[in-house]
């Protein structure tokens, strides 16, 4: 799975970012916070700018984690590679 | 915002709700590198590949619009996020990533950082040839405008903020 050690490092420090940071958007490269942003794109742009064309996470910090529907998907209409 | 009607005709040019049914609404479109991630392509000494062409079908059950994932992954994109996604097998996590995706016959281009890699594989819209779908047309398209779907009509419209 990509971003491995991203989701393991944002886990690990949801509870302080819940505290501190709640709704906003978190760019983690590896296992450090590199930033925290009012919106997605702030997040996005700055980590191209920072670190360039790589894999890293942006996540809203959030209670719950983001739950995504697709009815499609679901009923095997479509499918997702395993 | 700019808006698209899409009528729906038969073999007789008139107005059909049951080819509506059959095909559903979607769109040509194209699928690009984001301009940010271009431009650090570009910086880097990469060479920017070309986008992927193919439909668009507007899917409103879909959370976020899901993306063929090897387009997404031939586009040189890298995921941006983890969710989790049901599947006929159960949950799977699947990746996200940032995409351009360009309506060529309106010319509107609309940005999404969050757009989903699936295997849409062997899905196409009925037709002489059928065309392939490259991409479901999710809720996070959407929010972005209106969409009124006229089955007894025969007809969809469609109007969104584009860049």
């Amino acid at each position: 799975m990509e971003l491995k050690e991203e989701l393991e490092y944002f886990v690990s420090v949801k509870e302080d970012l819940l505290k501190h940071h709640r709704n906003q958007y978190v760019l983690i490269k590896g296992k450090g916070l590199v930033g925290t942003y009012s919106t997605f794109e702030e997040a996005f742009n700055d980590g191209v700018k920072q670190l360039g064309n790589v894999p890293f996470l942006v996540r809203q910090v959030q209670e719950k984690d983001e739950v995504v529907q697709f009815p499609a998907l679901a009923v095997g209409a479509i499918n997702a590679h395993s | 915002m700019p808006i698209h009607n899409q009528l729906i005709h038969d073999e007789n040019n008139n107005l059909s709700p049951a080819a509506l049914r059959v095909v559903g609404a979607f769109f040509s479109i194209e699928i690009h590198v984001p301009p940010q991630i271009a431009e650090a392509m570009v910086a880097s000494g990469q060479t920017v590949p070309n986008c992927s062409t193919g439909i668009g079908l507007i899917d409103t059950g879909a959370t976020l619009t899901c993306i063929h994932e090897d387009i997404l992954t031939g586009l040189g994109l890298n995921p941006v996020d983890v969710v989790g996604a049901g599947t006929a097998n159960g949950p799977t996590q699947r990746n996200v990533y940032p995409a351009r995706i360009v309506f060529p016959t309106k010319g509107w281009t609309l940005d999404l950082g969050r757009a989903l890699g699936v295997n849409l594989s062997g899905q196409t819209v009925p037709g002489d040839p059928p065309q392939p779908i490259i991409a479901l047309l999710g809720r996070n398209l959407l929010e972005r405008g209106v969409f009124i779907y006229n089955g007894v009509g025969g007809f969809w419209t469609i109007s969104l903020e584009v860049n």
